[in-house]
């Protein structure tokens, strides 16, 4: 994978690429260009050094090669970037180039052997992968004079030889055209002998294209996370009775994550290339000091010690000290057991999966390993294993599973979750309901009725994808993992791709088909009577979504008892006590009706919180002050008088004004600020206007 | 599970990011405050015993000594450690959430310091609502561990406290301390059915829980019967009780009944595994639309069951001053060229391509990751045995069905897990946690405990590595038959279970810190119960891996004779590649011995603040093999270097 590679695009620039054919929109130098420029940009995306490019145009205005002046044959052809890695600057140079002549002039095959030369010359003898490919409408004129020699040269090298050709035909494909010249007939036939003779790919242009659709996975070479012995029993306590088997563990399945994007900063200067600069982090550090000018000091580096929270309370731990925190441990696989791999919880695996395989120069060990994986899969068990992968890392849990496939095994490996990764939420069973009282009901809205239980069997049934083949290799069944492409990876790269070539483009490419196939429920199930029947037997609703705000404060305890009626007397006295706001406020502004009985309830509710912020000291009592605001906010949206809140909040930050400005950071950071028209469809804030009153001065 | 919802938009927002201006805010501490309400009477402290003693001794003479060998604790003090075991394990899972015990009925009065004690009488707060610190710890296990002080302590007064005191006390200490948190819950834990029986003290106290219910927090039983008495919560507790925001929560094992044990050994450790239950608030991660058809959606909650928790970071330290301080690091982003300091409406997001940087509006930033709606959108159903055993990528998620947007979404669930686990089905589904969360093809197969289904997240292509290249070698027969000899010996049938596995790295670190903050001895030896079994390995397999070690030496005699040693094979297999190969080996090994040292060099010198004597070489070579990037100045790499080991 990481071998060099050196690719030469020999581009047909001839007048009659200029020209639409075949009912297409775009030339057939464009139509070609959307190859080109995938495969060069994929190139450049690796961001290898190794990974070179050279492009030949022929059938161009004038020559520009190293053979032109000792020989006349190779007029019109220009080598338009010598090998090379690709960069920005070589793509721009190149997009410049890439348009049609005003000639036809050029002979094709001795393009090729200026690419020969261009690949021979750089080259050498060196290990290199070499790939040649000529991209024409094969309108032009093709020499075949000495394709002998060619042949022979592009053997000897080992040159991977690829002909795409505009409307070439290619009866596997499905493509032929009907009205071909009958040159364009001559060279298509001696072009495709030309590399059948030479083991290339003879392909026409739409093939291409559409091939380039899809996603190209970019393969890893394996590289081992552990070396080491997977052992039972206990070597230096009994030596002949432990096993050991020198082992290597590579990883299975790993995240392809896709390019991260790194922050610049724009150019000061209103600077017409719009370069962007980098950034660089700096770190201080301080501690606070309440004495010191803005609360905190600085603190240089070498005053700081390391340690760590217990709680609240810190504890110091000294470089020399830091080993007794550490869990000494060397690389190791120890055998805990084995387990019936039925009754397994598939759900407790944690991590992504690796395999295990034996030393690779070491027979013993891979017929050891063998016996293993062959006696787990026949006991239909799992091992449960002890792993460190390095010395000192912390140990984990693994089960493992052989894998058997042909010329090749290996165990499978994922991590178990210790006793401390386990969360003991608990859920209400699905099967029985059971009543305050303490009943337990078989029959109730939240269990299903024989009914719903039929249809949903009959609709599950009919939705087997079992018979359905892959979406993006027919080989493949239906939804298996190798027949998914990542879509955010590969969405990324795309747009990565188009903007580079296109720098100027507004907005995006939509995504490619192929990235949502598998977003939707496949064409080919369409249990339409099932599914209405079972629509109509689970009887599911949408709940309103003023519904939900209608139960604001008139929930009941589990008895039932109306507390409202206790309440009576606090909510009538339309006092709020500033030592118990938030219930208070939340009880009485259901009481209320419309904006006018609530004003004065969200006026005692600001007065509350502005009492709060001027005896606070330092922000010790913000969250408190804040939790109130959120409150009032909240209720204010739900009972659609938003209108009072705005004016609230607006006249607090001119409160807060500047002795209290880190109350209004924390009002900014919580988002308490106007209201937003997503939030309350009557409010017509823009996003300008709300950001005003939280950054505005 | 969602009162904390109602009460906070701000939760759901974070969850769902459904509008445009919040969607990346933090929206609000994600922490919990638990307050342990304890009563004090007469028969919460009543030495264990009486009653126990009473059908003891019809029981047999063993029975009773195998009680007296247990610490045998009051109801009361039994409450209290079950308290410090969350208190230590909180420490542990989640070390910002804070807690508190109030201890009600005490002839004692205390609360926090300096307020008055007038307000709430009878009432003793034992420890104050915060994120526990040592001090608080230790005074705690002192009281645990000297009992004349404990009981001194929990003298019941010589009439029960107000319940609407204890209520307000509650509600005053949750509304001061942790105010803005986004889970706030009461547990109480009493023996007491019926505390309030004078009309007007029980409508305070009913008042008093409506106040709770509408701050939003959240109140969890605990009650304690005894073989006389029943504990009947309908004659106080459903009055000051709330439907938790769902309608599906009278569905809910709501309050805990600590009952029907005999002795008092096992109810505390009823109690314990009650409350240990409920020591995490149930938070969910996700609200989502569950599309099991064309037009036919219902609500689910995602929650996270098992998620590995790691070891607190290192902090920076200011031992200068007159108390111990956190140091805060702050990075200001600065121009490298000019040294300015750049103001966020000057950074722009870009994309490394080509030797030069190709950047995308905020709008096309959103743009390129949205993949559409959140949802969880079934393609169709498979029979779980298609599901590999490598398929897996990360933690599943547990769904469970919500009411809350679609009336009927429980029975609809419920009758597909049922379908699920009859034919032995999974489904498959496009998964978009939330807006512009990357998305994902999971597969749904059911859980029979907690009942409700788990999501898998399977791979892409794109993460599918190559298998390495192997000789391939089958073992003969005989070989693998006394290698089955071995496996049946090690069998263990009840599979994994993780409570039997406390990870010993973790637990270490938290021993040390907790020796060291408490200021006891350092443990000496540290048990570790990962490590296998070695003694019942050698006695139970011991003899078949010796016989399976014999079939070994047989099958590779035997394989020799028919295949000579894999060195020549390699010779002749690789043919000219050989020699460049073996170096290529060669190379490699040394370059692996590398990082291991220069691994310890520079956490040594890290941790010696001396990263910048070390050569820039040094510095590069090792962030190159981190997989970081080692560009810049050498300031920069220390500080790159830096920030890895002050994350870890």
């Amino acid at each position: 994978m990481a071998d060099k590679q050196a690719t030469v695009y020999v581009v047909d620039l001839g007048a009659s690429m200029g020209t639409c054919n075949a009912d297409r929109s775009e030339t057939d130098l464009e139509y070609v260009l959307r190859y080109l420029w995938d495969r060069i940009t994929t190139t450049v995306s690796n961001g290898r050094k190794t990974d070179t490019i050279a492009v030949v145009g022929f059938r161009t205005d004038g020559s520009d090669n190293s053979l032109v002046q000792s020989d006349d044959n190779y007029t019109n052809i220009r080598v338009l970037n010598p090998i090379g890695q690709f960069l920005m600057p070589q793509i721009r140079g190149l997009k410049k180039l890439l348009g049609p002549s005003t000639t036809d002039q050029g002979d094709g095959v001795s393009a090729l052997v200026v690419a020969l030369d261009l690949i021979e010359k750089y080259c050498k003898k060196l290990k290199y992968i070499r790939n040649i490919v000529l991209l024409t409408n094969g309108t032009g004129k093709f020499d075949f004079d000495g394709v002998d020699d060619i042949i022979e040269q592009i053997r000897e090298h080992k040159i991977n030889l690829t002909v795409l050709g505009v409307d070439f035909d290619d009866p596997e494909f499905g493509f032929l055209e009907t009205d071909k010249s009958p040159v364009k007939a001559e060279n298509e036939i001696a072009l495709r002998e030309l590399c059948d003779r030479c083991d290339g790919i003879f392909g026409t242009v739409a093939e291409a294209v559409e091939e380039i659709q899809r996603p190209r996975t970019k393969k890893t070479r394996p590289v081992h996370s552990f070396r080491g012995h997977l052992s039972i029993g206990n070597e230096s306590i009994n030596p002949e009775s432990t096993l050991s088997i020198d082992v290597e563990r590579f990883p299975r399945t790993m995240v392809a994550k896709p390019p991260t994007a790194s922050s610049f900063a724009l150019s000061s200067e209103l600077d017409p290339t719009n370069d962007l600069q980098t950034i660089r982090n700096t770190r201080t550090f301080q501690v606070g000091d309440d004495d010191a000018p803005g609360k905190s000091i600085d603190i240089d580096r070498e005053d700081m010690a390391k340690g760590y929270l217990y709680g609240r309370t810190i504890v110091p731990i000294s470089a020399e000290d830091q080993e007794i925190v550490k869990f000494n441990t060397g690389a190791s696989l120890k055998i805990v057991g084995f387990i019936p791999k039925s009754g397994f919880e598939r759900s407790m695996c944690l991590t992504n999966s690796n395999i295990i395989v034996a030393s690779k120069a070491n027979d013993e060990a891979i017929m050891a390993l063998s016996s293993f994986i062959h006696a787990l899969y026949e006991l239909d068990s799992l091992a449960i294993a002890r792993m460190v992968t390095k010395d000192d890392k912390p140990p984990v849990m693994i089960a493992m599973a052989p894998i058997i496939e042909p010329e090749f095994e290996c165990l499978v490996e994922v991590q178990l979750p210790f006793a401390e990764d386990v969360r003991q939420y608990k859920f209400a069973p699905l099967d029985t309901v059971k009543t305050i009282t303490g009943k337990v009901l078989d029959k109730h809205r939240f269990i299903p009725t024989e009914e719903l239980q039929e249809a949903m069997n009959d609709y599950v049934d009919s939705m087997d994808l079992m018979n359905l083949e892959g979406l993006n290799d027919p080989l493949l069944p239906f939804g298996q993992p190798e027949d998914v492409f990542s879509p955010v990876l590969h969405r990324i790269q795309q747009v990565i791709r188009a903007r580079a070539i296109v720098p100027d483009e507004e907005g995006l490419p939509d995504p490619s088909p192929v990235l949502l196939n598998y977003s939707t429920i496949p064409t080919g199930l369409d249990p339409e009577e099932e599914l209405a029947r079972l629509r109509q037997t689970a009887d599911v609703c949408l709940v309103p979504t003023k519904a939900k705000g209608e139960k604001v404060g008139r929930d009941k305890p589990l008895s039932g008892l109306d507390v409202g009626k206790l309440l009576e007397g606090r909510i009538q006295s339309r006092r709020i006590d500033p030592s118990n706001p938030i219930p208070e406020f939340r009880q009485m502004v259901v009481s209320v009706r419309g904006e006018e009985g609530i004003r004065p309830l969200v006026q005692q509710m600001g007065d509350i919180i502005k009492d709060i912020i001027h005896h606070s000291v330092g922000d010790l009592q913000y969250n408190k002050a804040i939790e109130c605001l959120r409150v009032i906010r909240e209720d204010c949206i739900t009972l659609e008088v938003f209108e009072l809140y705005d004016s609230f909040i607006r006249e607090l930050k001119l409160f807060v004004g500047v002795d209290r400005r880190d109350f209004w950071s924390r009002v900014r950071k919580d988002r308490l600020g106007l209201v937003l028209p997503s939030e309350d469809s009557r409010s017509n804030t823009s996003i300008e206007e709300s950001n005003k009153l939280y950054y505005g001065r | 599970m969602s009162q904390d919802k109602k009460w906070n938009p701000g939760a759901d927002a974070a969850d769902d990011d459904d509008d445009d201006g919040r969607d990346e805010t933090d929206f609000q501490a994600l922490k919990d405050a638990t307050l342990f309400a304890i009563e004090v009477s007469n028969s919460m402290v009543a030495p264990p015993g009486q009653d126990d003693d009473m059908d003891a001794e019809g029981g047999g003479s063993r029975k009773k000594k195998s009680r007296h060998s247990k610490p045998r604790y009051s109801s009361a003090e039994a409450a209290l450690r079950c308290a410090e075991a969350v208190l230590k394990n909180r420490i542990i899972s989640t070390p910002n959430d804070m807690m508190g015990i109030l201890l009600f009925g005490t002839e004692q009065t205390k609360y926090g310091e300096g307020s008055s004690n007038i307000s709430y009488p009878n009432c003793y707060l034992l420890m104050d609502l915060d994120i526990p610190d040592a001090p608080s710890i230790k005074e705690l296990k002192y009281l645990l561990d000297n009992p004349d002080e404990l009981s001194e302590i929990l003298t019941p007064s010589k009439k029960p406290a107000s319940m609407a005191n204890v209520l307000f006390a509650a509600n005053h200490l949750f509304t001061t301390k942790a105010a803005n948190f986004n889970s706030r819950r009461l547990f109480i834990i009493t023996d007491n059915d019926n505390p309030e029986t004078d009309k007007s003290a029980r409508a305070s106290a009913q008042t008093r829980a409506r106040d709770l219910y509408d701050l939003g927090v959240r109140i969890e039983p605990f009650f304690i019967s005894s073989p006389t008495h029943q504990f009947d919560k309908t004659l106080f507790y459903t009055d000051i009780m709330y439907d938790t925001g769902e309608d599906t929560t009278e569905n809910l094992p709501d309050a805990e009944e600590v009952s029907k044990a005999t002795d008092a050994e096992s109810r505390y450790n009823q109690m314990m595994s009650a409350i240990t239950a409920k020591q995490a608030p149930r938070r969910a991660l996700f609200t989502l639309k569950m599309e099991i058809g064309r037009g036919l959606t219902i609500g689910i909650k995602g929650f996270l069951l098992y998620k590995r928790v790691t070891p607190s970071r290192s902090h920076y330290i200011h031992e200068q001053g007159e108390k111990l301080q956190i140091v805060k690091g702050t990075t200001t982003r600065m121009v490298e060229e000019t040294a300015q300091e750049v103001t966020p409406d000057r950074i722009r997001k870009a994309y490394k391509f080509g030797g030069e940087t190709v950047t995308f509006s905020d709008e096309d930033f959103k743009q390129m990751r949205n993949f559409g709606d959140p949802v969880l959108r079934i393609l169709g159903f498979k029979p779980q045995s298609e599901l590999q055993f490598w398929h897996n990528m990360r933690s599943s998620t547990f769904i469970y069905p919500s009411e809350e947007d679609y009336t009927g979404s429980t029975r609809t669930f419920a009758a597909l897990r049922n379908k699920l686990i009859a034919s032995k089905l999974m489904g498959l589904a496009w998964f978009v946690a939330r807006r512009n969360a990357a998305p994902v093809m999971t597969a749904i197969i059911p859980s029979l405990e907690p009942q409700g289904m788990f999501l898998i997240p399977l791979p892409f292509v794109d993460d599918i590595r190559q298998n390495p290249e192997i000789p391939h070698i089958v073992a003969p027969n005989h070989l693998i038959d006394r290698m089955q000899d071995v496996i049946r010996q090690l069998h263990m049938p009840r599979g994994y279970i993780p409570e039997k596995y406390p990870n010993p790295a973790l637990q270490k670190h938290y021993k040390v810190l907790e020796a060291i903050a408490l200021e006891e001895e350092l443990p000496e030896e540290f048990e570790d119960k990962t490590e296998p079994k070695y003694k019942n390995i050698e006695k139970h397999a011991g003899q078949m891996i010796r016989d399976w070690g014999d079939s070994l030496a047989q099958a590779m005699a035997d394989f020799r004779l028919t295949k000579p040693a894999q060195v020549e094979i390699h010779g002749t297999k690789r043919g000219r590649d050989s020699a460049s190969g073996a170096a290529a080996k060669k190379a490699k090994k040394d370059a692996d011995a590398g990082p291991g040292d220069a691994d310890k060099e520079i956490k040594a010198a890290y941790d010696k603040n001396t990263l910048n004597k070390l050569t820039v070489a040094v510095l590069k070579d090792w962030l190159v093999s981190k997989g970081m990037s080692a560009s810049g100045k050498k300031a920069d790499l220390v500080e790159r270097i830096e920030e890895h080991f002050e994350n870890k």
